[in-house]
């Protein structure tokens, strides 16, 4: 892909330099920590206690069954929240963008609405509304609320794409004898492919990430990864929390960083 | 073949077409020549099935396609940005319609091939279409839309977007291409000198209307209206007022300029009812304009039964057009201007400078009466 003619730009002041290694080392460090001490750990040596390079932490977390258990949970809700979020956020991306009809503009400016509500409302909200709908809280109830805020980050990353789609490719396949399922399926979907598997990704990495929420409308015994991080953390902080850390760390970065290069890798 | 009646059509209550009626023969090369936001490319969408009319039918072949889906109709259209599908390769694009028709591979190919050929791409089959140049993509999107030959094939301004040189040499190979196949070309354009260099039959619109339809030679020497005089070409315009029909011809009429001075010009047919004292302009095309240095009568006047309108400039400006000169002069009180085109070559012999006394003349075979009421669209 060809590079737009990009402009030189002037050099950053030394001051702003200075600000964005601060503000950066400031968020990063910790980050940095948490994965560098997960690597570490203690072996008895001849003058006592000796911190080494070792995998024990993480071989330790692969060994606790319950560990395991959330993990295998946690990537099924993620998985799912990603499928329905993505069904429907595509098709509710199309409508938004293509049809017209009465309130299309007030139900477009809610589909922010999750973005910008705190999650202890939205967490709360959920479950108060699972309870007065008689609905018994479980894992359906985890992917049900974790759909509601994924969605809005699928039609968002959708409508966009759909937004600078030059329609008349859509026009042309039909005068060349598309009907208009075959438009959808050979020139419209391939065409923002790209922007509906990054949507799908960050579904699938929001609700691989989310405590709040999860706390809030799980049932008894289904537990996802991070609630039982945060109860290990009720028990005390020792280093497998750390190497537990460090995947979620991981998982999430590769996610967001496959979403992100979608996003902007490829221009029609 | 492709017929056209009484279409109407509105978008937000403004009239972007009324009642416009054309008919088009086979194998026929028409071009819809106008400004833009004349409705000449509404009239294309409704002909390719994009847009429908509020009123108004379709014909082709005699049989109303108004209401037919643009997937089943068959004629193709190529688009002003080529609309080619970015995510196949050339001749992905090219076979778009044949994977659709369930054609078999082998035959595929071979009429990939031929449609390729066809349009001098050869060669070109495999590669990415933002490889390809302007001109390039121009011709890959004609392949496509002629590879299942359709009856009537739609171009919306395909060489607007091309540099000068490309442009004047696809211009020709279209021309050629479509005599080659016998397949009827409707060329929607808002540049005259294409539509005069390309077309069999041009419609001139304007404002959601057909001015004028006829020949190159019609529209551009005998125009209807003062929209279609001026739209097509450089343009004198002598104000006065109509002073009657000449005697024996009704075809040609009187205009008199003041100060005694009176032209003779044609009255163009939708003019013949003017009342005499209507305020009217005599229009002439510059190259039809002759100019000796006085005394020195323009040659012309010498033949029998053809009126010579002569009068004395002042001239005021000389531009150099390299192939040819334009020269001004003013008369009548140096209120009005007239400008001559001339073969540069005319122009050195004479010697002219600004500021010369010159005699101008034009035949009034070569001029025409239009109503100035109707020529504020101009």
């Amino acid at each position: 892909m060809r590079k737009r003619d990009e402009k030189p730009r002037p050099a950053p002041h030394i001051a702003a330099k200075i600000i964005t290694v601060g503000a950066f080392s400031l968020l990063l460090i910790p980050l940095l920590a948490v994965v560098i001490y997960s690597f570490f750990a203690p072996v008895s040596a001849a003058g006592g206690l000796v911190w080494r390079p070792s995998l024990m932490w993480y071989e330790r977390l692969f060994q606790d069954q319950l560990l395991g258990q959330t993990l295998i949970l946690s990537l099924q809700v993620a998985a799912m929240t990603s499928v329905l979020a993505t069904l429907l956020g595509v098709t509710g991306a199309m409508a938004l963008e293509r049809a017209q009809f009465p309130g299309r503009r007030f139900l477009a400016s809610l589909t922010v609405v999750p973005l910008v509500m705190p999650e202890l409302v939205m967490g709360l909200a959920s479950v108060i509304w699972f309870a007065f709908l008689g609905v018994r809280l479980g894992v359906h109830t985890i992917v049900m609320a974790h759909v509601t805020f994924a969605l809005s980050y699928v039609v968002i990353t959708v409508r966009a794409r759909l937004a600078d789609f030059d329609t008349s490719l859509e026009e042309a396949a039909a005068d060349l004898g598309a009907t208009p399922g075959q438009v959808f399926r050979t020139v419209t979907l391939p065409l923002i492919a790209p922007a509906i598997v990054a949507g799908a990704m960050m579904a699938f990495t929001l609700s691989f990430d989310d405590f709040l929420i999860s706390f809030f409308t799980a049932g008894a015994g289904s537990d996802t990864l991070p609630m039982r991080l945060y109860s290990m953390i009720r028990f005390g902080l020792n280093r497998e929390i750390y190497a537990l850390s460090s995947l979620l760390i991981f998982v999430t970065a590769i996610g967001m960083g496959v979403s992100y290069k979608l996003r902007v890798g490829r221009k029609i | 073949m492709l017929e056209m009646r009484g279409i109407d059509k509105t978008f937000d209550g403004k009239a972007v077409l009324s009642s416009v009626s054309l008919a088009l023969s086979a194998g026929e090369f028409f071009s819809i020549l106008g400004p833009s936001g004349c409705g000449k490319s509404t009239l294309l969408r409704i002909l390719a099935g994009f847009d429908h009319p509020d009123r108004g039918e379709v014909y082709l072949n005699g049989a109303s396609v108004t209401k037919t889906p643009p997937h089943a109709r068959p004629v193709n259209m190529v688009f002003q940005r080529y609309a080619l599908f970015p995510h196949m390769d050339v001749a992905e694009n090219v076979a778009f319609s044949l994977r659709l028709g369930k054609v078999a591979r082998p035959e595929r190919l071979r009429r990939v091939e031929e449609a390729l050929a066809l349009v001098a791409m050869e060669g070109f089959a495999g590669r990415r279409i933002d490889t390809l140049s302007g001109g390039e993509q121009q011709r890959v999107a004609l392949a496509r839309a002629l590879i299942n030959r359709p009856k009537v094939l739609l171009l919306d301004e395909p060489l607007s977007a091309l540099d000068l040189k490309i442009r004047v040499r696809m211009q020709a190979e279209l021309r050629s291409l479509q005599r080659r196949l016998g397949m009827t070309f409707v060329f929607v354009t808002h540049d005259q000198s294409e539509a005069l260099t390309m077309s069999d039959r041009i419609a001139v619109m304007n404002r959601g209307r057909v001015e004028q339809v006829g020949s190159p030679q019609d529209v551009y020497e005998r125009p209807d209206t003062a929209f279609v005089a001026s739209f097509l070409g450089a343009m004198n315009r002598l104000r006065g007022h109509f002073a009657g029909p000449a005697s024996g011809k009704s075809t040609h009429g009187w205009v008199d300029l003041g100060e005694g001075r009176r032209f003779m010009a044609r009255l163009p047919r939708l003019q013949q009812n003017l009342p005499i004292g209507r305020e009217v302009q005599v229009q002439v095309r510059p190259e039809k304009v002759q100019l000796a240095k006085i005394k020195e009568l323009a040659p012309a006047s010498a033949a029998p039964n053809v009126h010579l309108n002569e009068f004395t400039c002042t001239l005021s400006d000389i531009f150099y057009r390299g192939a040819t000169v334009d020269i001004s002069g003013l008369f009548q009180a140096q209120t009005s201007l007239v400008t001559a085109t001339l073969l540069n070559a005319d122009r050195v012999a004479t010697g002219l400078c600004v500021g010369d006394l010159v005699k101008f003349g034009f035949c009034a075979d070569d001029a025409w009466i239009l109503s100035s009421e109707d020529s504020h669209e101009a």
